[in-house]
């Protein structure tokens, strides 16, 4: 159906439904009227043809004939369109009245004269002239009084006229109504329509590319407000996380074609001219160690991202922290002594929690293998496990250079790395791969001033006593 | 050595295959699942290394169905690198040991020779010598050539690891998941300081070395000869 917008609106169906219900209302109350105006109309003229019968049958019983036909005489000057009066004998011929014979009925009657029979009678000849099909609709009661047979009616025109009225205040009040409720509808919704159309217009703007852009907001906190609202929240969120994605995918790229180009420079210098074997072997390790330098950068991307998908939950199982963080360290504790630190892990308190071992070994492990490749020697690499309400906090801090302060957040995104880091071995990933392990576990991850130093705080809901 | 390959790409299967033919071992190649399935079932192999990833029947169903017809041939577990639960799968199916692709070949020839070569009867001695080196692992007593030697829990273990598999190469990969259970690639030199500390208390007060490093693979333990 081609309707125009503002009429397949939201706020137009209610002011129809609403039409509806009002217009029913309308109908029921001109329609009550209606019936009770009738009934009361036929009760009158009923009680007012009742009346001169009971005069006619009084006058017969105090006068006898002469009193019957005397009362006749004074009714019958009263008769006019409106009165009618039948006077005749048993065999049907007409003593006097305003109305043909053969019309006679015995009782209370409603009757129509039809437009071709209106003759006989002057007065139902005006009687007829006033209505519109010439036609005169009669009540009528028939009574017989001594040996005459009488009938008196009054016409109903009256009643018609009153009652057409009603229907026609009916007819028209319900077309107004209905008029009124269509336009009033649609000027309802002429407001939110342009507001809705003008936040689809955004919308498909969005669409074509413009992620910037966010939906008008009118300040009216209705629900379209709100609405708009959380949608301008979440394209802000989206608008985020696809400049991380490109920002990733750049990142990735560029650090995979510098190993790249590496290897292929290597082996185009070696490729040159004729070399010793020696020399030959030392380019194809060299160009063995480059590719696995790319590899490992595929791996630790591609272990990032299945860590971030959250399959692993399904593996957790309850564990003891503080074995974790005593294995790991006991590990750790040499290879910290061969490069010059000192390690040191105290404090270590008992703390259960709901995770998965192998990632939690290999989330502490990379805290402490990136303090000992970023701490210069000697340094000092402190571990610690403590309870704090109902989270287990483990934190790994150094002595060494630190983190500016508006750099500690970006530590753990992928591939990011500090410029005097750029040197120092690892592929940027190992931070991100603990965040990523930490938001597996619902868990929390800072990186703090250890004054001087780095302290990564990392926060664990310790497990629940059932479960 | 006989080995059969059950992997559906092409380059990974003729890698493995040069590299067994030049290490003088037979090998056969299936290129399908229920191809692979049936050679395994009607030809006794020393090994057999099933990829994750198969057109017609999956690698997984393929262990599960070696196992339940009772064939024993220790299985290596092809896994691509980012399905860390295809790990656990696989060896819950049954498989020995698995390998992450890419991987070098040498780490699958270490990991074939330490399955292929596994004795039966040698499960779980109580007392291991290679040479003038002892073990006792129940008292968890090491000594050679009669002088005791004082080592840590994890110096034992690693020891105690090598010396199971004597005159095997032993891969960096390979300890690191049997000793330290670490199953990712540290940024540290990890396997060297500890091996480095075990030398200094197993074969530094000898004139003998039992560990020796082989370049670009690893280490192994020998009788000196």
């Amino acid at each position: 159906m081609f309707l125009p917008r503002e009429l397949r609106s939201i706020s137009f169906r209610v002011a129809l439904i609403y039409t509806v219900f009002f217009l029913g209302s309308v109908l029921a109350i001109l329609g009550t009227t209606y019936l009770a105006a009738s009934s009361e109309m036929t009760g009158i003229l009923r009680a007012a043809v009742a009346d001169d019968m009971d005069e006619l049958r009084q006058a017969f019983r105090s006068d006898g004939e002469a009193g019957l036909r005397h009362e006749m005489e004074e009714l019958l000057e009263r008769a006019s369109q409106d009165r009618f009066f039948l006077f005749r004998k048993p065999d049907g011929s007409v003593i006097s009245g305003n109305l043909p014979t053969d019309l006679w009925r015995d009782g209370w009657n409603e009757s129509e004269i039809p437009a071709d029979r209106v003759r006989p009678s002057a007065d139902i000849e005006a009687a007829a002239s006033q209505a519109p099909e010439r036609e005169v609709r009669l009540i009528s009661l028939g009574e017989r009084i001594g040996p005459f047979e009488i009938m008196i009616a009054r016409n109903l025109r009256a009643l018609h006229e009153t009652q057409e009225t009603i229907l026609s205040a009916m007819l028209w009040g319900g077309l107004v109504t209905t008029l009124l409720a269509l336009a009033g509808g649609f000027l309802i919704s002429v407001g939110p329509t342009r507001r809705v159309d003008r936040i689809a217009a955004t919308m498909r703007r969005i669409v074509e590319g413009h992620l910037d852009l966010r939906l008008p907001v009118s300040g009216r906190r209705d629900e379209l407000d709100r609405l708009a609202g959380d949608i301008n929240m979440m394209l802000a969120r989206i608008e985020t996380l696809l400049a991380s994605l490109r920002q990733v995918s750049t990142d990735i790229a560029h650090d995979l074609r510098t190993p790249l180009a590496r290897l292929r420079q290597r082996l185009e210098s070696v490729r040159r001219k004729e070399r010793s074997l020696a020399e030959y072997e030392a380019a194809i390790d060299a160009a063995i160690g480059e590719s696995d330098a790319a590899i490992e950068t595929f791996n630790a991307l591609l272990r990032v991202a299945q860590i971030e998908a959250g399959t692993r939950r399904s593996r957790f199982r309850r564990l003891a922290l503080g074995e974790v963080v005593e294995r790991v360290c006991d590990i750790y504790a040499e290879v910290a002594t061969d490069t010059g630190h000192t390690m040191s892990w105290d404090s270590v308190a008992a703390a259960t929690v709901d995770g998965d071992e192998e990632l939690l070994t290999q989330l502490l492990a990379n805290l402490i293998e990136n303090a000992i490749n970023h701490v210069p020697a000697p340094g000092r690499i402190a571990v610690s496990l403590h309870r704090d309400g109902d989270t287990a906090v483990l934190s790994v801090a150094d002595d060494g250079p630190g983190v500016p302060e508006g750099e500690r957040e970006k530590i753990f995104r992928r591939l990011y790395r500090l410029d005097r880091s750029r040197t120092t071995p690892g592929s940027g990933l190992g931070l991100s791969l603990v965040a990523a392990i930490v938001e597996l576990h619902a868990g929390k991850v800072e990186a703090l001033d250890n004054a001087p130093g780095l302290c990564v705080r990392i926060t664990l809901p310790l497990a629940g006593e059932t479960g | 050595m006989k080995v059969l390959i059950i992997e559906d790409d092409r380059s990974t299967a003729d890698y493995v295959a040069g590299g067994l033919k030049e290490e003088g071992h037979d090998l056969d190649h299936a290129a399908s699942g229920p191809e692979g399935l049936e050679l395994a079932c009607t030809r006794d192999y020393d090994a057999v290394v099933i990829d994750r990833m198969l057109p017609g029947l999956d690698g997984l169903s393929i262990v599960r169905a070696l196992r339940s017809a009772g064939r024993d041939a220790p299985i290596i577990f092809l896994t691509s690198v980012s399905g860390l639960d295809d790990r656990v799968e696989g060896l819950e199916a049954g498989a020995d040991d698995y390998l992450a692709k890419p991987f070098a070949f040498s780490e699958l020839m270490a990991r074939l020779n330490a399955l292929a070569r596994r004795s039966p009867l040698r499960k779980e001695d109580a007392v291991l010598k290679v040479g003038d080196l002892e073990m006792n692992v129940i008292a968890r007593q090491v000594r050679r050539q009669g002088q005791a030697i004082e080592l840590q829990p994890r110096e034992f273990r690693l020891l105690e690891y090598m010396m199971r598999n004597r005159g095997r190469v032993l891969t960096r990969t390979m300890l690191l998941e049997r000793v330290w259970d670490f199953h990712f690639d540290p940024k540290t030199n990890v396997v060297e300081t500890h091996v480095s500390r075990l030398r200094s208390k197993v074969d530094k007060p000898f004139e003998t070395e039992m560990i020796r490093t082989i370049r670009g693979s690893g280490y192994i333990l020998n009788v000196p000869s």
